[in-house]
């Protein structure tokens, strides 16, 4: 098969020969445009970092009450890179729950506090035990230190509430505080979200134009000379 | 009619001949094999002698005793220790924890060496008769590797000691060959605990076993003698080897590189091959990865090894196992493939293809080597063909053991040497028409080669900056040479800024194009980038000076033959004298290409000719090559060496390899004219161009030969 392609590729070579004047140049701007265009119009990508997803040895999963009233304060540093959202597990406990979670994102600098971001997550959605993507509207504001605060409203489950689910690592960079249980010692069990910009095909974009360019002198100058020439004979 | 007496025979009796002599080889081989190898078989027929639990419990024959002892670990896992731990405390302190460094009840450090608690088991086994050991067999039920030492006694006398072999705790056996006569015999397992004497078994045998891989390998030596012979006789032959060297390379690499790969086997024995062999098996599945068990010990690098055909069938057997009983485990990946990967798609296509044809576990690897086997001899079969006359120095360079034995490996550096020896194929031919105008077919398959060859080395592409010093007369005006010359440089630069900031295809990427804080080789201890750029710039005088003594120091260790440069990684290496015979067939190969050339000097330069690529340029290409053998020593300096080290560590001598054709071409010479041709000129001019092919070529062939029967043949394969 590879012997075929090879012949054939040898006769398509053979038989571009007086075109390659222009083939090879619409191959160089064929480059150049992916190059601006990959430039441009990036590939925007959703990267999970799993942040204390299991237990050690010994441990045992916490859960970090919801119930209204109840705040779950999560601190954690995104070392400089816009946050996208968070993945949390929440535990309803085998009810069918409907209400909302709150949770405001706020950036903390020199000790002050800045609202970042707002949301909300219809807590009828999604099942129970899942770990649910909770993303951050105008996540570009969230960056750097970040205070997460989840707290419910309309929570129809008055003695069942919603949990998020925790267990007692000390996970680095990170504070979790539960205004229902001041004595926990813990981290939340989650992902972080992050948002980047990929270019798949950037690099062979900009490599191929440079080396098209260069061939594409090879070809153009000696085949406008060549012209040029029989245009000299005919006048002649 | 009558036959022409001048050696040249029709097509037909021709190829009769050829059919003949290779029956006639294979007779000979196959009789070779059975005669001289497997004499002892034949001479002293004997049932195999075993020992086991039986033997061992009446204690007649056998007797069996345990003692405790300490073994001191290999440099190699010494340095292992010191690296993790070094990981670890850096982990630790990344994660603002205090170090504790993990307790091993089997390890004791004793003035800082390490050493392993071992249980020694010692059998005396009694014979009853003189008895010819061809092989010995220790079969036990480990959990962790061991090994054993045999002494061997004849009426009470030793008469054999120091023979060492290891057991997989995987396959449960160690199989050794003895080739001795004895009556008695005391071994010395070493395990981590007490072995279970209820599995273990010792068998003494003399068995006839056709050995198929050394068979291959004789009538391949045989075969080689017999065509070099032929050439005395036959035109055609001799015509063919000068005519087509392409086609004398490519079969001469696919038979050799074939003998490789099925004698290694398994077995990794290629530098970092185990981390070559991950990014090929998962770049040959497309987002989903179904890694087997046996796939990942080979990402492990936990294969078992095997020293024998007998072992070896038990590992592949042990292997399948693991490919097939065990559910595989899955992971994700993006469909993106990076640009540093790429160079792995020969090896993926052997593990895909090996898939989709249910081949075993073995088999698959075997065919993944192949890929890049073949991939390399496509590369370098057109690089023969452009050299135009020059063409036996790149059938030399292509047929070096060295580069055969990583194109028979998974690696990405047969790419890069293949791709990396085609561009520089093409601007030597460049070089060496100064007044001829660069064509376009050209320019792109050199700067392409380029590119492939430079896509998991960027630093080599440094080399294709030559063609910034073109003269003009290459190019058919001023804004032609500015315009191509700018688009070289732009794509030397992009390809070098892309080491320090690599462009990320796809997510999961951004955790290597960030933070460099961290960034060393988890291999060495101490290495770290960031740290080891800072020691430079604040040091650049005593970085200099350790500079060029490592550069100093190793072209004086290779070229006075005191270190080693031909080789087959850790399989091993030939002597130093090697090097000179390397050196001396290059040398020959190199001055030789006056008498290939077309083009005349037209003047009486030297004793040879003139320089076939002229003074400026071999200024150009030493400076070069001086200036990439400075990067590659600083690079492995800023990744791989401890911050502020007085030593350059990692650096290999395959490393400059790329550069073989680059510096060598500066002996390239061009033809006197007749009438100017001194002496000796006339005479180096005047050998025939069949016999020089034929002896060059025939003796790479022949040092590979030689060191596939020291390296791969007697050390697994017997």
């Amino acid at each position: 098969m590879g012997f075929f392609i090879v012949v054939i590729m040898k006769k398509m070579w053979q038989k571009s020969e007086e075109k390659r004047y222009i083939i090879f140049p619409a191959i160089t701007l064929f480059c150049l445009a992916g190059w601006i265009g990959s430039l441009l119009l990036p590939d925007k990508v959703l990267d999970t970092y799993s942040v204390n997803m299991t237990e050690e040895e010994g441990d045992t999963e916490e859960l970090l009450s919801l119930a209204e009233g109840n705040h779950v304060r999560y601190q954690m540093d995104t070392k400089g890179i816009p946050m996208k959202g968070i993945q949390v597990g929440i535990n309803k406990q085998g009810r069918e729950i409907s209400g909302i979670l709150h949770y405001d994102v706020y950036v903390m600098k020199d000790g002050n506090e800045t609202l970042a971001s707002s949301n909300v997550y219809d807590l009828s959605e999604g099942y129970d035990l899942q770990y649910v993507y909770l993303p951050y509207d105008g996540y570009e504001k969230c960056t750097g230190q970040l205070s997460i605060d989840f707290y419910t409203q309309d929570n129809t489950a008055e003695v069942m509430s919603p949990a998020l689910m925790a267990n007692h690592t000390m996970t680095a960079d990170t504070v979790t505080m539960s205004t229902a249980d001041p004595q926990f010692s813990g981290s939340l069990k989650g992902s972080y979200i992050y948002t980047h910009d990929t270019y798949p095909f950037l690099y062979d974009f900009r490599i191929m134009t440079c080396i098209f360019l260069a061939a594409s002198m090879a070809v153009h100058y000696p085949h406008k000379n060549r012209r040029g020439g029989k245009q000299h004979e005919a006048g002649a | 009619m009558k036959q022409e007496h001048n050696g040249t025979f029709p097509a037909s009796k021709l190829a009769i001949h050829f059919l003949l002599l290779g029956i006639l080889m294979l007779t000979l081989a196959g009789a070779t094999e059975c005669v001289l190898f497997q004499w002892s078989s034949l001479a002293y027929k004997e049932k195999p002698i075993c020992f086991a639990a039986k033997e061992f419990a009446n204690g007649k024959k056998a007797e069996i005793s345990y003692e405790e002892d300490l073994a001191k670990l290999t440099d190699e896992e010494q340095n292992a220790i010191l690296v993790q731990r070094e990981n670890e405390r850096l982990i630790a302190e990344y994660n603002g924890e205090v170090y504790q460094p993990e307790e091993d009840d089997t390890l004791v450090e004793k003035d800082g060496v390490f050493y392993r608690k071992v249980m020694r088991t010692i059998l005396q086994l009694d014979l009853g008769h003189e008895y010819y050991i061809k092989k010995l067999s220790v079969g036990l039920a480990l959990e962790e590797d061991g090994g054993y030492q045999v002494s061997l006694y004849q009426n009470g006398e030793k008469t054999g000691e120091g023979l060492f072999c290891s057991i997989s705790s995987k396959i449960g056996f160690g199989i050794m060959n003895v080739g001795q006569k004895a009556d008695a015999a005391r071994i010395v397992l070493t395990t981590q605990q007490k072995p279970d004497a209820e599995t273990l078994s010792v068998v003494f045998s003399n068995e006839f076993s056709f050995n198929f891989m050394r068979f291959f390998f004789l009538f391949l030596l045989f075969s080689v003698v017999a065509i070099l012979l032929n050439t005395l006789i036959l035109k055609k032959t001799r015509t063919y080897l000068s005519e087509k060297p392409e086609w004398v390379f490519a079969i001469s690499a696919f038979c050799l590189g074939s003998l490789m790969i099925w004698g290694i086997g398994t077995n990794q024995v290629g530098f970092d091959e185990y981390a070559h062999a991950k990014t090929a098996y998962d770049l040959s599945f497309g987002a989903t990865i179904e890694t087997t068990e046996a796939a990942m010990q080979m990402k492990g690098n936990l294969l078992p090894y095997f020293n024998t055909p007998e072992e070896r069938q038990m590992v592949e057997a042990y292997e399948q196992k693991m490919a097939t009983k065990i559910a595989p485990d899955i992971t994700h990946q993006s469909r993106m493939v990076r640009t540093e990967t790429r160079v792995y798609y020969p090896m993926a296509a052997g593990f895909w293809l090996g898939r989709k044809l249910h081949l075993d576990f073995a088999r698959t690897v075997a065919l993944a080597k192949f890929g890049n086997l073949l991939a390399y001899i496509a590369v370098v079969w057109l690089a023969i063909r452009l050299a135009g006359q020059y063409r036996l120095f790149v059938v030399l360079l292509g047929l070096l053991p060295n580069n055969l034995f990583i194109a028979t490996s998974i690696t990405y550096d047969a790419v890069v040497t293949s791709f990396l020896l085609l561009a520089s194929v093409l601007m030597l031919n460049e070089i060496l028409e100064p007044h001829r105008k660069l064509r376009g077919g050209s320019v792109l398959l050199m700067l392409f080669s380029f590119e492939v060859g430079c896509l998991s080395k960027p630093i080599y592409i440094v080399m294709a900056c030559m063609l910034l010093f073109f003269g003009r007369d290459k190019f058919e005006n001023r804004i032609q040479e500015f315009i191509m010359k700018a688009a070289v440089l732009l794509m030397t630069g992009l390809m070098l800024y892309n080491i320090f900031h690599p462009t990320p295809v796809s997510g999961g990427d951004y955790a290597l194009v960030s933070n460099l804080s961290y960034a060393g080789d988890p291999r060495n201890t101490g290495s770290s980038v960031t740290g080891q750029i800072g020691y430079i710039l604040h040091n650049p005088y005593a970085y200099t000076i350790l500079l060029l003594r490592s550069m100093a120091g190793m072209l004086t260790d290779y070229v006075t033959a005191s270190v080693p440069f031909v080789g087959f990684a850790y399989l091993g290496f030939a002597s130093g004298v090697v090097n000179w015979i390397c050196i001396l067939l290059a040398v020959l190969a190199s001055l030789y290409t006056a008498r290939e050339t077309q083009y005349f000097s037209g003047e009486n330069k030297g004793i040879f000719g003139r320089s076939a690529i002229g003074m400026k340029y071999v200024i150009l290409n030493l400076i070069m090559c001086f200036g990439v053998t400075a990067i590659v020593w600083t690079s492995m300096y800023v990744s791989y060496t401890a911050v502020g080290a007085d030593v350059i560590e990692g650096v290999q001598g395959r490393y400059f390899i790329p550069l073989f054709l680059p510096f060598f071409s500066c002996l390239f010479l061009r033809r006197d004219t007749e009438k100017k041709q001194t002496a000796l000129g006339k005479i180096w001019n005047g050998i025939r161009p069949a016999a020089m092919y034929a002896v060059l070529t025939g003796s790479m062939i022949f040092l590979n030969l030689a060191m596939i029967w020291k390296l791969v043949i007697l050390r697994l394969n017997v």
